[in-house]
């Protein structure tokens, strides 16, 4: 299966149009696996900067200060 | 409330006619009353009885006569099931009835004289409690749809399988058909495919170009919607 634990590090694209990293310790390397997950939590467990946070209602994440916006689904 | 109601109408017929039994005069004992307290007990229930009787009216009047208002809303969100047409008319005609018993009951008793006449002020006081009570209602009465409002077709069935089960099979479906117009939960526009799950223990990726570092893990359990992915890996396997 080859699953493994790392720190993961993700590039993604803040609402500026600007080039995040997101970094998370203890992540799952799952090669099986159809998409990737993020936990919410789990990044806000481990970041350093206070006012970082996820607001789930509009679904935006504030990383290390830039908003990032994403759809939202709920089924 | 309804069986305390039609309980309360005989219990004031049967205070009223007591109360009038001792309050005359007895011609062997001429100095025996009643206690201040005792005399206004018929009144008291008479005042009660009338605000249930428009209370009641009232409630069974605009909420479940009238299609219109949130009654129908209430009864369709939470699937209770609501009582039949005819059961409530039946309903609203015995409370009217005792309510006009009542009343016609108060005035004979005030024109014979079994009564005093400061039992007219229940009449006007029973025929104003229902604008003065509806207004008290609680809001949380109004229960308004909340819970179990599906967004999927109702031809789906969607009973066994669960919310994160479902989103599960949706992105493994939309990574498997690059064709599809559908984007679900596109984090990083024009980049790959990451969704957002509240309920995920830690972060999982399926490409290993994506860690820094890499550490030998044990088993697991993970929360969130990986419980749907692991079954879809499962039929995948089954399947091939």
């Amino acid at each position: 299966m080859g699953l493994r634990k790392g720190t993961l590090c993700w590039k993604i694209l803040n609402d500026q149009g600007d080039e995040v990293e997101l970094h998370d310790h203890d992540s799952l390397y799952v090669p099986s696996l159809p998409m990737d997950l993020l936990s919410p939590q789990h990044i806000c467990q481990q970041t350093q900067h206070p006012d970082d946070g996820f607001i789930i209602g509009a679904l935006m994440v504030i990383y290390t200060l830039p908003i990032i916006s994403a759809p939202f689904s709920t089924i | 409330m309804l069986i305390f109601s039609l309980l309360l109408n005989p219990l004031l017929v049967i205070a009223t006619h007591i109360l009038q039994y001792l309050q005359k005069p007895s011609p062997n004992n001429s100095s025996k009353f009643i206690a201040p307290p005792l005399l206004h007990l018929p009144e008291c229930l008479s005042i009660f009885n009338g605000y249930v009787c428009i209370y009641m009216w009232f409630y069974i009047q605009f909420y479940h006569l009238i299609p219109s208002l949130p009654c129908s809303i209430t009864h369709h969100a939470t699937n209770r099931p609501s009582k039949s047409k005819p059961f409530t008319l039946g309903l609203l005609h015995l409370f009217l009835l005792l309510y006009i018993c009542a009343n016609l009951h108060i005035v004979h008793a005030i024109y014979s004289d079994a009564a005093p006449i400061t039992y007219l002020g229940i009449i006007p006081i029973c025929l104003t409690a229902g604008f003065i009570v509806r207004p008290l209602l609680p809001l949380s009465s109004k229960t308004f749809p909340t819970g179990n409002v599906s967004f999927l077709p109702p031809h789906l069935p969607s009973d066994p399988i669960k919310h994160h089960d479902k989103l599960a099979y949706l992105s493994a479906w939309s990574s498997l058909h690059d064709h599809s117009k559908l984007h679900l939960m596109n984090f990083s526009p024009g980049g790959k495919l990451i969704c957002i799950d509240s309920g995920a223990t830690c972060c999982i990726s399926n490409n290993h170009q994506d860690f820094i570092t890499f550490s030998p893990s044990k088993n697991s359990v993970l929360n969130g919607i990986a419980n749907g992915l692991k079954k879809r890996n499962s039929l995948l396997e089954n399947s091939q």
